[in-house]
């Protein structure tokens, strides 16, 4: 058994003294930081910092040295083959921004990219500019009511051969988790070029991207308690190279002429300017400390705690949850009679309770559910069935403040 | 419950999101404005009528939280015999009676103006009232 007490105390941000204790639901956000990660950023800008890559001397030697073995533990975690498979970015919009502006010169009017209705816009807008950049057209699978992806339209665009699947693993909003190995062995077989959105799964289940065999993943270490401004574009060895660097400046090349310049091989020829390097190394602190709970136990924690909150949720009249009943990850949406989301968002607030409201970045999904939007409270390792408790009663304060 | 909550959700902001008067569409209405928020979704349809440059009629329909429901209601309940600048006037008048309490106000502008204590509710009370301010600054413009 986990001891979620002794874990709590380990976030500061639980420790304050506000005049209402936090009840944090909004992980699919961002997740709260353990001391161990902010410790480790103050501890590299107060006797590690310098610029990497480029320095003569120790500091600078030592801070590449951190920066390189962050790539490293990032690699481990999801299993690369090798740690240059390992792309550091500002998180899973720019990773996504760079596979989909890298693959422009490939794209033609000819081409199909096929996304799904469940992303988040960081995994839909891309890939929408880039078709109307380069006349490719977007295909869009639907979501059926329940919150799956429908399969037999997504299986069936993927035997057309489209040039791209992006394609999310967990949906922010409503938490379906999709087989994205079923569907990324199918999307092989047709050579298609896979991009699997991680943001929602890096912290909740194991990623072994040499057994899901894609040839993108992407997500951010906000959402896996590392800092913001970090993130990881993975990609495999010949994949990453064959994309175009959509930024170009320092660091990332390897000779200028006032006539033409040459790029670096990745990863680095994909990472122009000096990076978030605290947060990086930062972020492999983080995936230390998911490592030392062990994934496995945070999932089952997790899990415990949505049942709980789904089970207590159903027992409130007037309460709808949307989307799948099983299948889910620690995400649950729900609508609460005809109380729009963000009045009982404000009136949660007041009650110390933190969910989010809203569309959440999805606005395709919402359309496709035929809905305006949802609350969502979403849990991770801190968070204990007293917090949930203290969302049903405040809940319950909604309908007296509102009916 | 806190206090700034009661005075938030106070009766009059409740019975105003629920009052349905002007809350109808008018497809043949000669202007039709949309009001939207991105970040909530808040979606409103403003139809107005004009006759010679004062608004005759309007209505509004369409989605939002109990704020900008009621918000919007009042709006539209205000619009009509308004010529333009007056309308503007109308509109620079409710946004000082939301800012400043000592301005004299009714009990529901007293409530709305309780958005501001709340994170990101502070444009829900005037998402309908930035909308027909833009559009009669530019057809005067």
């Amino acid at each position: 058994m986990l001891d979620i007490d002794n874990i709590r105390r380990q976030f500061p941000i639980f420790s304050t003294t506000t005049k209402t204790p936090l009840v944090y639901l909004d992980n699919a956000a961002t997740t709260q930081k353990p001391l161990v990660v902010l410790e480790r950023l103050q501890r590299f800008y107060s006797y590690e910092n310098a610029n990497i890559h480029r320095g003569i001397y120790q500091l600078a030697d030592d801070a590449t040295r951190h920066f390189e073995k962050a790539r490293s533990r990032v690699a481990q975690f999801i299993n690369a083959k090798y740690p240059d498979e390992v792309v550091f970015c500002s998180g899973t919009t720019e990773a996504i921004n760079m596979v989909a502006q890298g693959l422009r010169k490939y794209l033609s009017s000819d081409h199909q990219l096929v996304v799904t209705a469940m992303e988040h816009h960081a995994n839909f807008v891309p890939w929408q500019t880039v078709c109307n950049q380069t006349g490719a057209r977007l295909r869009v699978i639907a979501v059926k009511p329940d919150g799956t992806l429908d399969r037999d339209q997504l299986d069936a665009a993927i035997r057309q051969k489209p040039a791209v699947l992006a394609l999310t693993h967990i949906s922010n909003t409503l938490g379906t988790i999709n087989p994205v190995h079923e569907i990324v062995a199918l999307a092989k077989e047709h050579g298609v070029i896979t991009v699997v959105d991680a943001a929602q799964s890096i912290a909740y289940d194991h990623l072994d991207v040499k057994d899901l065999d894609c040839d993108f993943l992407a997500f951010s270490g906000h959402k896996a308690f590392g800092p913001m401004g970090i993130g990881v574009l993975y990609g495999k060895e010949e994949q990453l190279a064959r994309l175009e660097p959509y930024q170009q400046g320092g660091s990332m090349i390897i000779k200028v002429s006032e006539e033409s310049t040459t790029f670096k091989p990745p990863p680095h020829g994909l990472e122009a300017g000096t990076p978030p390097v605290a947060e990086a190394v930062a972020l492999g602190t983080a995936l230390d400390f998911i490592s030392g709970i062990g994934l496995s136990k945070i999932k089952v924690h997790n899990h415990s705690i949505l049942l709980y909150a789904k089970e207590k949720l159903s027992s409130l009249q007037g309460v709808q949850q949307i989307g799948p009943e099983n299948e889910t990850s620690s995400i649950v949406s729900f609508l609460m009679k005809d109380i729009h989301p963000h009045d009982v968002a404000t009136i949660l607030g007041e009650s110390g309770v933190a969910v989010r409201a809203g569309h959440h970045c999805a606005q395709p999904l919402m359309q496709a559910l035929n809905i305006h939007g949802t609350v969502r409270a979403s849990f991770t390792i801190y968070n204990n069935r007293e917090d949930v408790d203290q969302l049903i009663d405040a809940l319950k304060t909604v309908e007296k403040v509102m009916l | 419950m806190s206090e700034s909550l009661k005075k938030l959700y106070n009766h009059l902001i409740l019975d105003r999101q629920k009052d349905l008067s002007n809350f109808e569409k008018n497809e043949n209405a000669q202007i039709t404005l949309e009001a939207y928020n991105p970040v909530c979704g808040d979606q409103f349809k403003l139809y107005l009528d004009f006759d010679n440059n004062t608004i005759s009629k309007a209505s509004y329909y369409g989605y939002g939280c109990s704020l900008s429901r009621a918000s919007t209601s009042l709006l539209v309940e205000l619009l009509p015999g308004k010529s333009g600048k007056e309308v503007l006037e109308c509109i620079q008048s409710y946004y000082r009676q939301l800012e400043d309490d000592k301005e004299d106000r009714s009990e529901l502008i007293k409530a709305l103006s309780m958005a501001k204590e709340f994170p990101g509710r502070k444009q829900c009370v005037v998402l309908s009232w930035d909308t027909v301010k833009h559009f009669i600054q530019n057809k005067r413009a």
